[in-house]
């Protein structure tokens, strides 16, 4: 692992990614079995909203083990953003049209981006309360 | 470069061009791996 160690974002032991996962595997184990009906939420639209917050930390970590990421700062939008859309193609298009696995569905994009936006206003959100802050003093001092 | 803090700059020597390279398919080679173990696992 490089020596710099610039950010604080703990991959694994972040709390986004273990409520992420908690939703996640009571959902899977806990809720799904014991529907009667089908349900979109549930059975599909969940898991995917999940998507981000928690695969993205364990790449991440997997990147900074290879020495492929500089520092251990939360995830970047570019990096939320690059992700989304190889998860887009691979499980939309490559999944269910090449390896004949998976169902392609637009609402999924939308339910995987959508997840993505929050985990990452989640993880920035330190830095997002300072822009706004500065821009609330600005409009003040006018 | 601050928004892509990996990348080499420039005028450095090639050797770290070849390293990020190296990191670069390391990196790619596990995102294909995890997507294909999260598309028949989940």
């Amino acid at each position: 692992m490089p020596a710099e160690k610039r950010g604080g974002f703990g991959y694994w032991r972040d709390p986004i990614f273990l409520i992420g996962l908690a939703i996640y595997v009571i959902n899977r184990t806990l809720i799904k079995p014991n529907l009667h009906h089908y349900s979109p939420l549930f059975h599909g639209h969940l898991n995917d909203t999940m998507t981000v917050p928690v695969a993205l930390p364990i790449y991440l970590f997997v990147y900074r083990r290879i020495g492929f990421r500089p520092d251990d700062e939360p995830p970047r939008w570019w990096e939320v953003v690059l992700h989304v859309v190889v998860w887009m193609v691979f499980f939309e298009w490559f999944g269910p049209v090449v390896l004949h696995q998976g169902v392609s569905d637009p609402i999924d994009d939308w339910c995987i981006a959508g997840g993505g936006l929050v985990a990452w206003a989640l993880w920035q959100r330190g830095r997002l309360m300072r822009c706004i802050n500065e821009f609330l003093l600005r409009c003040h001092d006018r | 470069m601050a928004m892509i803090p990996f990348l080499p700059t420039l005028t450095g020597a090639p050797g770290a061009w070849i390293l990020l390279a190296l990191k670069a398919v390391a990196a790619m080679g596990f995102m294909t791996v995890a997507n294909a173990v999260i598309l028949y696992a989940c």
